[in-house]
Parts: C-alpha cells; sequence; structure tokens
C-alpha cells in the first residue's frame, strides 16, 4: 500500500504547521533560557536553542519523506548513541597530551546533539501521531504545575525566579505570580489551538477549512478559559491578601481594640518575602537580646474571656498605634531606669498598617523615600532602647507601683482555666522571686514545646485555642508559646502581655541593616518590670518539627542597602569596568530587558516589518527582469489581500485562492496569477509587455478600491499580514 | 492707594506661601522643623562636615562605627564636593562593613572630587599626599577584594608613580600572583624583603609563591620567619595568617602532623577566628582522616568564636562552613542534614579577592558533595520499605530526580574543573587553592575517557616527586577502568593502591576504596566480606553511603527478622565478625550488634519490629558526634 504521506503536502509547505512549529520552538526557546537561568546549562543556551531549532526543522522535513516514523525514531536514537561513542573514541583520540580540552568540546556538543534530537523526536511526533500534541502539552502543563508550585500554602516568595521577576519589574509577588500563571496558560491554550484530533500531515483541504472553523471557536473557548482563570486568580488574589494582612506567620496586622492579629490554626505566610529594610543610625551594642532584636509593633493585654486581644482605653499606652505616615510623639517615663536613645529608619517593602520600632518608640515621622520603585515608604522611629543586663532583673519587682488597682487587674487577669495556674505554680513552687518564676516557665515550655508551623489543632469556636498546645501535644508556634506563657504568668500574679511585632537575627545584619522578612513576624510575651518597663520573656523550643527558612538573602541585603545612600547628585554611580562587574554580581535570577528596551526593540522589530512591506508591496516597480517584475507584482497583490484579511488557505492552489478571492471582492483580484501560469511554461527569454502588468495590477487595485479606505489603512499598519505575503 | 499697596503685599504673599510651600503628594518634608520631634539628637545638625568627620574617625577608633557612619554620611550631606568624607566612607564600608561596591563608588568619587579639587598628581603639601594615597591604596584593595584584579594593579601602580609604602611590594606581588604571572611576583617580593618593606605581608606572600613554584622547604622557611615576626608585634600581631599557609604547605607535603599543629596553632590565636580557613583546612584534614568528631568541633569552635562578633556579618564565611558541615554530615551518614547544608553552600557567595582560591574552586567542590550526597541519598532510599503506593510513588520520584541531580551535578562538575579551573589544575593532589575533597575525587575522573585519564595521570605523575600522592592517581585510574567495564584491572589496581596507603592520613580514601570496590565484588566472595567490615570499622555511615552490604551472623533471629535484615543492609554469613541479636527489651522488639572487638552493643529498641529495625540501622550505620 502507498504511504499515505506521499500525497500529503510536505509539512513546512503549510502554514499553520509552520506556525504551529513556529510557537514550539518559540515555547523551547523560552524554556531553555529559563532553565538556564536556574540551573546553569554550562554551554551556551543559544547554541541549545539552535540546535532545538535545527531539530524541528529536521524532524519536519523528516515527517514529509516516506521514511517511517518509527524507523527515523531508531535511527536517530542509533545515531546519538553511535555519535556519543564516537566523540568518547575522538577524546582519547585527540588527548593525548593529557589535555582535558576536547573532552569538554564533546561534553557541550553532547548537550547539543541531546537537544537537536529531542527536537527532532518530538516534531516527527508532533506531526505524525494523533495524541502526541495532546501528550506535549500535558508533558508542559506539568512542568508548569512543578515550577509554579512552591508557592503553596502562602509561600509568595516561591518559586525563586518569580519573586526575582516580581523584584525586578516592582510587582507584589502575588501579581507576579497571578501573572506568570495566566501567561503560562495563555501559551498552553494557544499551543492547544494547533493541535487537533488528526495528525497536521494527513489532513486534507476540506478537514481544514472545517478544523479551521473549529479552530476558532477553540479561541474562543480559549479566551472564555483565560477570564474565567483571570477572575479566580483575581479571587485567590484578594484571598492570599486578606489572608497574609490577617496572619502572616501567624500574626497579623489588626489594630482595632477588642481584636487580635493572631491565628492559632497554621502560621500562614511563613515566607520570605521581604517585609522592610530596617537602619540602625546609631550603636547599640548594649542590646540585652543580643543578637536578636525585638522590634514592637503592638500589644494584646485584655483576656476577653477567650484570648489575649487589643485592650484600647488608655492600656499600653507605649505603644504608638500610628500609620508610618503619621507623625507619633509620646511622653518619657522618667522612671524607667537604664534605657539610651536608638534611632532606626524603616524602609518599608511591602505594605504595612502600624509603625514599629525597637522597645519604646518615644517618636515616629516619616522619611523621604529614596526609591519609591523599591520601597512603600520609610519612617524614622526614635526609642528608649534598654541597656540593663538580662541578669540584673533577677530580683527586681514586677507591676508599677504608681498602677491603680484596675490597672494591676487589668495586667493580671487570669485565664479561668485553672490548669494554667496550677502548672504554674507546680513549676515555680521553688522559686521565690517573680522574674525566676518567669524564668521557670519558659525553660519549662522550651524544653517541651515542638516548633511547627502546622499544629493542626482543631478547635470549635469558643474553645480555648491554647490548650491543646500546653495540655496536649506541646506543638506549636509563637502564638501558642506567647498566650502559653501569659497565661501562666498571670496565675501566678505576674503582669504581663503579649506584644508582636518582628524579631530579627542581628548576626544576619551588615553594617546596622536589617532585611526583615514576613517570616520575622513574631508575638511574644512580656512582663512589666518596675523601673525598667515591659520586657520581653520569650522562648526558643529546643525541638523544631518545621520552620521558615532562617537566611537572609544577602545579595538582596546589600542592593538594598545601596538604595538608602546619597542620591545620583551625590555618588553618580558609574559605568566602567568595575560596574559591569558589579553588575555581573548583583544580578539575581533570569536576567531581563528594561521596559525601555522591550518598548525600543518592539518598535525595531515594528519598523523592520513595515519596511519588508513597503519593499515587498512596491519592488516591482524597481527596474528588472520581466520575469522578476511579474513575481514581484504577484507578490505585491498577495499581500495587498492579506492586508484586508483574505489569505491563501492551507493546500489551496493559486488558481482556486484566485477565484475565491474574486468572489469576495466581486472583480478580478488576482490576475497576476495568470501571468504567473504563463511564465511558468513559457521560455525564459520570452518578454512581457510592462503594460499587461500594469493592466492587471490596476484591475487588481480597482477591485480592492471598493474595501473602505480605513480598512486598508489598518491594513497597510498591521504587522503580522506580512506573513499573507510569504 | 495705601490699601491697593496692603492688598498686593497680602496677595502677593499668599500666592508666594503656596508656591513656596511643601508638596503634599510627598506628605511631609523631612526637615521641617514643626515635625522635628524633641527627642531626636540634633546635636550634630550646627556641626561643620570637618568637626563630623573628626568625631567619626574618634568613633571608629572606639569600635563605634555605626555612629560613625551615622556622622559620615551627615558630613557628606552636608558638604557633597568635598573628597574628603566620601574618602571615609569608602574606607568605612571597604575595613568595616565589607560591602566592597559601595565601597568602590564612594572611592571613586573621591578620587574625582580630589583631582578635580587640586589638579593631578604630583602634589606638594604632605596632607594632600596622604590623602591622595590613601584614596589608590583602597582602591587598590576593594578592586582586588572585588576580584578584578587588573583595575586593582593599575591603581597600586599609579600609587607606586607618586609615593612609596611598605606594604606595596607585598600588595603587588599579591595581585600579581593572582594574575598568574608567579615569577614577577617572587622578584617584587623578594625585592620588598630586601628593602625593608613591611615584612609580614611580604614574607606571607613570598612564602606562598615559593609554594607554588615547588620551592617548598624555602617556602617553609619564610613561613616561620614571617610568623616569628608576626608574634613580635604582640597583640597586634596576626602570625594565624602564615601559620594557616605554612599548614596548607605541610598538607601539600603530606606531613598531615605537622599541618594539624599549624592549624591548631592558628585558631588558638585571638585573629585565628577572624577568617574561616584555619578551621576550614582543619576540617578538611579531619574528615581526609575520618576523624568526624574533630571536624565538627573544628567548625563549632570557629562559629562560636566569630559569634564575639555579635554586628559583623558571617555572609563571608557561610558557604565554606556549610560545606564543611555538610560533608561531614555526608560521611557519618546524616544525609538530610548533608543536603540542607550542601544546597546552602551552592547558593551562598563567597568573596575571594583576600585569599588564594577562587569562587569556581568552591563551586567545583561544592558541586561534587552535593552529586555525591544525591547519589549516597539513593541508597538510603532502596533501603526503604514502602507501606502504600504513594509513599512507592514518593520515594521513586526522589530516586529518579537524585540520580538526574546527581548525574548533571557531577557532569557540570567536570566542566568547570575542565573549562573554568585552567585545564583540571587542580588534578594535583591536595592543591592549596583547591577545596576539593581528594579521597573521593575518582568519583567525578569515572566518566573521563580512560585514555585522556591515563594520559594525563601518567603526565601528573612523572611531575609529581611526592610518594605519597602516587596511590591518588592509582585510586583515581583504578575507579575509571572500573567504570569502563575493565573490571580485573581495576580492581588489581584498586588493590595496588590500597596495599601503599598510610593507616590514619589516608584514611579517606581507605574507605572510598572499599566503598568502591563492595560495587564490583560479588556479595558471596571473601573479598567482599573482608571489605565490607573493614569500611564498617573506618566508617559504618559508608557501607550503606556506596550501597554496600554488612556480613552478619544471626543469632536468635526469627525468619520474618531474618528476611527483614536481608533485604536491608546486611548480608548472612556464619563467619561474619559481627552478629545481630534478636530480644525482648520492656516487652518491646529490640535488635543488638555485637562485635568480639568491641565491647560496645549497638541496640534499637521500638514498638513494632518496623520500628526497632529503623531505629537500629539509626544507631548502627550513623555516627554520633
Amino acid at each position: 500500500m502507498a504511504d499515505l504521506t506521499l500525497n500529503a503536502p510536505t509539512p513546512l509547505s503549510s502554514t499553520r504547521v509552520r506556525i504551529s512549529l513556529l510557537i514550539r520552538s518559540l515555547v523551547f526557546a523560552f524554556a531553555i533560557l529559563a532553565t538556564d537561568g536556574l540551573v546553569d546549562l554550562g554551554t551556551n543556551p543559544y547554541l541549545l536553542i539552535g540546535a532545538t531549532a535545527l531539530g524541528i526543522i529536521v524532524g519536519a522535513k523528516a515527517t514529509g519523506l516516506s521514511l517511517k516514523t518509527r524507523g527515523a525514531i531508531i535511527l536517530a536514537a542509533l545515531a546519538f548513541t553511535f555519535s556519543h561513542y564516537l566523540l568518547g573514541e575522538l577524546g582519547d583520540v585527540f588527548s593525548k597530551d593529557g589535555s582535558f580540552k576536547i573532552f569538554s568540546l564533546t561534553q557541550h556538543f553532547e548537550l547539543s546533539l541531546l537537544f537537536f534530537l529531542f527536537g527532532t523526536i518530538s516534531t516527527v511526533l508532533f506531526l505524525r501521531y494523533r495524541h502526541a500534541g495532546t501528550a506535549e502539552l500535558i508533558i508542559l502543563s506539568g512542568i508548569i504545575v512543578y515550577l509554579l508550585s512552591p508557592h503553596r500554602d502562602y509561600h509568595l516568595d516561591s518559586p525563586q525566579f518569580i519573586a526575582n521577576l516580581a523584584w525586578q519589574l516592582g510587582l507584589s509577588p502575588q501579581a507576579a505570580l497571578l501573572f506568570v500563571g495566566s501567561g503560562a496558560i495563555a501559551v498552553l491554550l494557544i499551543l492547544s489551538a494547533f493541535i487537533e484530533s488528526s495528525p497536521l500531515i494527513k489532513s486534507t483541504f476540506e478537514d481544514k477549512t472545517a478544523s479551521r472553523r473549529a479552530r476558532l471557536l477553540h479561541s474562543l473557548g480559549a479566551i472564555g478559559v483565560m477570564l474565567v482563570c483571570l477572575i479566580i486568580g483575581k479571587a485567590i488574589y484578594s484571598r492570599y491578601d486578606t489572608a497574609q494582612g490577617l496572619t502572616t506567620n501567624g500574626v497579623g496586622e489588626s489594630n482595632e481594640p477588642g481584636s487580635s492579629p493572631l491565628g492559632f490554626h497554621s502560621a500562614l505566610g511563613s515566607t520570605n518575602q521581604p517585609a522592610a529594610l530596617v537602619r540602625l543610625e546609631g550603636d547599640y551594642s548594649e542590646n540585652p537580646f543580643t543578637p536578636m532584636l525585638y522590634l514592637r509593633e503592638g500589644a494584646l493585654s485584655l483576656f476577653n474571656g477567650q484570648e489575649m486581644v487589643i485592650a484600647g482605653g488608655g492600656f499600653d499606652a507605649d505603644i504608638p498605634n500610628t500609620p508610618p505616615t503619621e507623625v507619633f510623639s509620646g511622653t518619657e517615663d522618667p522612671d524607667l531606669k537604664n534605657r539610651k536613645s536608638v534611632t532606626q529608619s524603616v524602609y518599608l517593602l511591602a505594605d504595612q498598617k502600624t509603625a514599629y520600632g525597637i522597645d519604646y518608640p518615644i517618636s515616629i515621622k516619616q522619611l523621604k523615600n529614596p526609591d519609591p520603585d523599591r520601597f512603600k515608604l520609610a519612617f524614622r522611629s526614635y526609642s528608649l532602647a534598654p541597656t540593663f543586663k538580662s541578669e540584673d532583673l533577677e530580683f527586681l519587682k514586677t507591676g508599677d507601683p504608681r498602677w491603680a488597682s484596675e490597672i494591676w487587674d487589668h495586667y493580671t487577669r487570669a485565664h479561668p482555666d485553672s490548669r494554667y495556674k496550677d502548672l504554674a505554680l507546680k513549676l515555680t513552687e521553688d522559686s521565690p522571686a517573680p522574674i525566676q518564676k518567669a524564668r521557670n516557665l519558659l525553660a519549662y515550655l522550651a524544653k517541651n514545646s515542638i516548633y511547627t508551623l502546622t499544629p493542626k489543632h482543631e478547635t470549635k469556636p469558643g474553645e480555648d485555642p491554647v490548650a491543646p498546645y500546653l495540655f496536649g501535644d506541646m506543638r506549636g508556634y509563637c502564638v501558642h508559646f506567647a498566650h502559653a506563657t501569659v497565661y501562666m504568668l498571670r496565675g501566678l500574679g505576674i503582669p504581663s502581655r503579649i506584644a508582636t511585632g518582628y524579631l530579627t537575627d542581628l548576626s544576619q545584619a551588615k553594617d546596622g541593616h536589617i532585611l526583615l522578612r514576613m517570616s520575622d513576624r513574631h508575638a511574644w510575651a512580656e512582663i512589666y518590670i518596675q523601673e525598667k518597663g515591659w520586657v520581653p520573656f520569650d522562648i526558643q523550643p529546643e525541638q523544631v518539627e518545621s520552620a521558615a527558612e532562617t537566611q537572609v538573602d544577602m545579595k538582596l541585603l546589600e542592593e538594598l542597602m545601596g538604595k538608602l545612600d546619597p542620591g545620583e547628585e551625590i555618588l553618580p554611580k558609574e559605568k566602567d569596568e568595575d560596574s559591569a562587574l558589579e553588575n555581573e554580581e548583583t544580578q539575581r535570577g533570569i536576567p531581563l530587558p528594561s521596559a525601555r528596551q522591550l518598548a525600543e526593540l518592539t518598535l525595531i522589530i515594528l519598523g523592520i516589518i513595515l519596511i519588508a512591506k513597503i519593499y515587498l508591496r512596491y519592488s516591482w516597480l524597481l527596474p528588472s527582469s520581466q520575469r522578476r517584475k511579474v513575481i514581484r507584482a504577484h507578490r505585491s497583490a498577495v499581500i495587498n489581500l492579506s492586508d484586508i484579511g483574505i489569505k491563501r488557505l492551507p493546500g489551496e492552489t493559486w488558481n482556486e485562492f484566485k477565484n475565491r478571492a474574486s468572489i469576495i471582492l466581486n472583480g478580478d483580484a488576482l490576475l497576476t496569477a495568470n501571468l504567473i501560469e504563463i511564465l511558468k511554461y513559457a521560455p525564459k527569454n520570452k518578454n512581457f509587455d510592462s503594460t499587461k502588468i500594469n493592466e492587471a495590477l490596476s484591475r487588481q487595485h480597482a477591485a480592492l478600491s471598493q474595501i473602505p479606505a480605513f480598512k486598508r489603512i489598518l491594513g497597510f499598519l498591521n504587522p503580522a499580514a506580512v506573513l499573507g505575503g510569504i | 492707594m495705601r490699601k491697593t499697596i496692603t492688598r498686593f503685599l497680602i496677595i502677593s504673599g499668599l500666592i508666594g506661601s503656596a508656591l513656596l510651600a511643601p508638596n503634599y503628594s510627598a506628605a511631609f518634608n523631612p526637615d521641617s522643623e514643626e515635625i522635628l520631634n524633641l527627642h531626636e539628637d540634633n546635636s550634630d545638625k550646627d556641626k561643620s562636615a570637618s568637626e563630623l568627620l573628626e568625631e567619626a574617625q574618634a568613633l571608629l577608633q572606639d569600635e563605634r562605627p555605626l555612629d560613625a557612619r551615622t556622622k559620615l554620611l551627615l558630613a557628606l550631606s552636608k558638604e557633597p564636593k568635598n573628597y574628603k568624607p566620601h574618602m571615609l566612607l569608602g574606607g568605612y564600608y571597604m575595613v568595616h562593613v565589607g560591602h566592597f561596591r559601595l565601597a568602590l563608588s564612594y572611592l571613586k568619587q573621591a578620587r574625582k572630587l580630589f583631582e578635580a579639587e587640586q589638579g593631578k598628581p604630583p602634589y606638594d603639601d604632605i596632607f594632600l599626599k596622604d590623602d591622595h594615597a590613601r584614596i589608590l591604596y583602597f582602591l587598590a584593595e576593594t578592586k582586588l577584594n572585588l576580584d578584578n584584579y587588573k583595575g586593582a594593579l593599575a591603581a597600586l601602580d599609579e600609587y607606586a608613580q607618586y609615593y612609596s609604602g611598605g606594604w606595596y611590594p607585598g600588595s603587588r606581588a599579591w595581585i600579581l600572583m593572582k594574575l598568574g604571572k608567579t615569577q614577577e611576583a617572587t622578584r617584587i617580593a623578594r625585592l620588598g624583603i630586601l628593602m625593608g618593606a613591611e615584612p609580614g605581608r611580604t614574607l606571607n606572600i613570598l612564602g606562598i609563591l615559593l609554594s607554588m613554584q615547588n620551592q617548598r622547604q624555602e617556602s617553609l622557611r619564610v613561613f616561620d620567619e614571617a610568623i616569628t615576626y608576626e608574634y613580635t608585634l604582640g597583640s597586634s600581631g596576626q602570625p594565624a595568617t602564615p601559620l594557616n599557609n605554612s599548614g596548607e604547605v605541610y598538607r601539600e607535603i603530606f606531613e598531615e602532623d605537622r599541618a594539624e599543629g599549624s592549624w591548631l596553632r592558628a585558631v588558638s590565636l585571638p585573629d585565628g577566628c577572624e577568617h574561616v580557613l584555619p578551621s576550614l583546612n582543619l576540617a578538611n584534614l579531619f574528615i581526609e582522616q575520618l576523624r568526624f568528631d574533630r571536624a565538627k568541633w573544628a567548625m563549632n569552635n570557629f562559629e562560636e568564636c566569630n559569634r564575639q562578633f555579635p554586628l559583623r556579618n558571617g555572609e563571608e564565611h557561610r558557604a565554606l562552613v556549610h560545606m564543611a558541615r555538610g560533608r561531614v554530615a555526608l560521611h557519618t551518614g546524616f544525609l538530610e542534614e548533608a543536603l540542607k547544608h550542601l544546597e546552602a553552600a551552592t547558593e551562598r557567595q563567597q568573596w575571594f579577592g583576600k585569599i588564594g582560591t577562587n569562587p569556581d574552586d568552591l563551586r567545583a567542590a561544592t558541586t561534587i558533595s552535593l552529586a555525591q550526597t544525591l547519589a549516597a541519598a539513593n541508597n538510603h532510599l532502596n533501603l526503604e520499605s514502602p507501606e502504600s503506593p504513594g509513599e512507592w510513588f514518593s520515594i521513586q520520584k526522589r530516586k529518579i530526580s537524585n540520580t538526574l541531580r546527581s548525574w548533571w551535578l557531577m557532569r557540570r562538575a567536570r566542566q568547570i574543573l575542565s573549562e573554568d579551573l585552567k585545564d583540571f589544575e587542580d588534578l594535583y593532589i591536595r592543591s592549596t587553592d583547591s577545596m576539593l575533597e581528594y579521597h573521593t575525587l575518582g568519583d567525578v575522573l569515572e566518566a573521563i575517557p580512560t585514555a585522556t585519564l591515563e594520559d594525563r595521570l601518567a603526565k601528573q605523575e612523572n611531575k609529581d616527586n611526592r610518594p605519597s600522592a602516587i596511590p591518588y592517581y592509582k585510586a583515581y585510574l583504578a575507579q575509571n577502568y572500573l567504570a569502563h567495564s575493565r573490571k580485573n584491572e581495576g580492581l588489581n589496581l584498586l588493590n595496588e593502591a590500597l596495599s601503599e596507603l598510610r593507616e590514619t592520613p589516608d584514611g579517606g580514601l581507605h574507605a572510598h576504596l572499599l566503598g568502591i570496590s563492595l560495587k564490583y565484588l560479588p556479595e558471596d566472595s571473601k573479598s567482599y566480606m573482608k571489605a565490607s567490615q573493614e569500611l564498617f570499622d573506618l566508617a559504618p555511615a559508608e557501607v550503606i553511603n556506596y550501597g554496600g552490604k554488612l556480613p552478619i551472623n544471626m543469632d536468635f533471629v526469627d525468619s520474618a527478622t531474618k528476611e527483614i535484615l536481608i533485604n536491608g543492609p546486611f548480608l548472612a554469613e556464619s563467619s561474619a565478625l559481627y552478629t545481630v541479636r534478636k530480644s525482648e527489651e520492656n516487652g518491646k522488639p529490640t535488635l543488638s550488634l555485637t562485635s568480639p572487638t568491641s565491647i560496645n552493643t549497638l541496640s534499637g529498641t521500638g514498638d513494632t519490629l518496623k520500628q526497632a529495625y529503623k531505629q537500629f540501622l539509626t544507631v548502627v550505620f550513623r555516627e554520633k558526634i
């Protein structure tokens, strides 16, 4: 039986096939570039793109031949194995000097060959087999899902390349994720529009006409799916925003009296997403918590019968509770000893409702934003930071003798569940002083608690969410630890509260610059100590089940530090060999062109296309041989038609096209086709009368002039229409 | 008329004030007196730039760098066209912070402003000379730290045109060495010594240069001089640097005891933990000798010592610490920890301008260690017994991913070594700058075409006059033969290499070769049993890392337990040294391993047999250090 492909057009002659292969080439090229950005391929990615593209072309050509596909695949595999072997042998032959240079070259060749074979085989399969395209799509979708999946569970800074992309484009990570996700879906849909139930090379003209309608429907469906995806994405986006605002790392931002920003279920959004850059404007070597630094943002001192909430009503007056855009000026408590003034500048990288600072911020004011593309806004806090030593607190009294009884009651109101008090009494029976008691409690919690971001305690509404932790599996995170500490302290009559804000590790700071991440959001217990004020009493569990990444991105920190320095007028940025070196070192993730570069590139491409179009349209007017003139005139006519949307269909002969166009335009649309026919069978030296050409063209123009002028102008400006003439 | 003028003045005033009023889009004016709070320290606002600069320098001497930085920046904002704040900020970011890119920006601007103000050099004024020399010196040092050697050399040359300094020959020689001009560098260093240049720095670089030219005894003598000189300086001396370098030379000539002595002395000195290298060298030496507890101690000791500088950022050495910790974890059987450390090491940046090595050395070393860990992780996964199809799929997925990543990373490492590191110059065993783990380097070389490797190793052996290096070359070739289906040749050469090894110093290579042989020997052979038991004695974790099995006697072991053991990393062998016994402790199944040569019994207990077995494996094949 004759091979069907012999009667079919070769794949590369079909526009549809060519476009589908072009799209596949672009997708592969992008995938190779992205892979190189992620894993460092070691071989020039453009060489690999070239090898893959060549493979695709060879695959398409090979499919058009009568060679059976299976045979082609087997031959290709054999060729690969043999060439691999040959390469090894060649390396041996030419490396008699003991050099690895040939070996090294073979490594590049080997990888290029691998990509070439991938291009060839995948193309053959794509063009010949009914489900190969679908399988390719599924694999591609799988890869995309795999690459994007690390952002689950609110890890919005993952995957890293999207975080980098967001950073470079000045977008929020959520927006970048949405953008990349929608883009990926769009590419998949476009690709799927070119994959049909029948193999591309076996379809007949009629089938194609039918499938053209199907493609139109498919495209409309794809647009619909895209819209649905965007709507769903938008909903997820706003949910992320809300969830993150409520309980980032278990510690949210609510500052309304009677409410709590803390979440008990799981530490949502425990992510390395940058939150702010804090710069210490002076030395603070007396920090009693070195190397840790507490930045206080809020306090929860009211027990509402179920959990700790923000008190309001004049309590916790040391908390500024001020938006970063407003000025705050507190009063200095003269009775507080061992404190020094420490100034911090905070440059916000994410939205922040309330300003914060070390310990007692007594003044907050907004600062000029040094780089609005990077920072949301900036403010400066002046704090009275503690300088006492932790061991000096041992025998001090708690509470403040100036407090009225209702204040005492407020800060010592115990949990009604007597188990908290009982446990506290049991753990502290040998300790006479309150601070010693507190230390005993902390030691117990640190020893027995298991730190996890997902404790997954099941509590019904109205139930105490801390009891399953303290009297249960002891699994929890800062919110559980802080609550349990305060309940037990209050059970002992020690005035205490929960503070919220950030806890950061100064050993990861550089030059007093600290990069705060969302994962640094923290809640901790505090005790009021006479003449010292509110002092953190926090625990570090000895057992850790799951925790967020703790290393700070130092490249990012350095990049941000550079943004705080004097402006260009004082410290100009020079472009020279050192700057080039700097750029190379600071470049993060996939290199992206700037918006301006993209715009310029687009304009250049459009310009080239338009020039090409002008040439294709009017080149027949240039002096040349009659034969060439006819061909050019024909091409000009085809482009004219293409501009107004009349294109030759795949598999359509010129005569068929001419007839169809003439019917549509109700005139002689493509008379040059006749001339071409004559030329094809005429002797080479046969001269044409140029008036024939002019006549044919003027009749064509007359037919085209029925189309409104504005449509023709728009058609002329449409760069895509140039494809119709090729 | 007066009313009209008054009205005009009022209107003009209103318009004027409206025009001059701050733009509300900025929402504030940071310098507005209304907003400035009383709590803010405004005492510096009225000071002149020169006063602020003086105070900043005093603060730097008092080790209050952040206060100093704030004053320097304020001085800069007051006089942005003055070169001095730029110069001092450049120096600050270079010396105190180690932010070299920022330092370079300030220094370039300092130089530009200086020359715009004072014209081109030379200068007559002694203060101007001093400042100009300082800018050039800082520029050279900063560029060196950014690995821009040519730029650093140009700045140094310009310095030498007008000034002289005791540090100059040492610095110049160092940069020339970095540029590969060893002969010229040696000449400069020798001349420097003759001309009375700063001895510590110059002797140190001369010692390095001599060792690079195979004059190791001479280099050790020079390092001794440098060490003595630094000791004479008292508390300001830095003997740890030459001690570290002499340790490296001792290691290179296979005098490991002396190397260890030098590094131990270095890390016990106050400047010994200012840089990671002595501790890292010590850790690598201990790993090579299978003394993993000591290797871990070396890194712990460094980190504890380094913690005394709370405001100093540890980023410069983090990659190296991760690498050392990852290797210790790998060889002691803590695979997950090893993966975590080595993944972190491959992601971290390291600055190398001031040390002899370069980023590609670290890249190659961490890539290989990571690939080896992934391969070992697969051998551990082979021991897992999935309880559900989901678990089975998860294990298969991890195994495929590990295999692919390991293959890919090894491939990349070979590329880095042969392309970026001068045609694999580190194949010279214990090359000073290299961070490779030499005893397991055969893993990288096994995929090289045999003839190529044979030629290269022959060449290498010919020019290497260190007898202790020869077994390493033999071991590499043996592994390559084995990987290329030349089993008999490979095993013979492997045994030859094994017979030439020294007991403790070559412990790492010994264990590696035993591990490799387990892959090629038949499990029922006596050679296999001998190799496996020997490997278990040396480094228990490596038996599983290499996918081997430990021959055991079984005592009171029922058939179900026997099946579990045999499907795991054990071989039933009646003549084996080790015996596994099953018993009950408090009603719980217990598995214990005993040996006639050891009084210790290793036991694992659990609620079920499976749990007891899991615990047993952990106890037996992990080294608790």
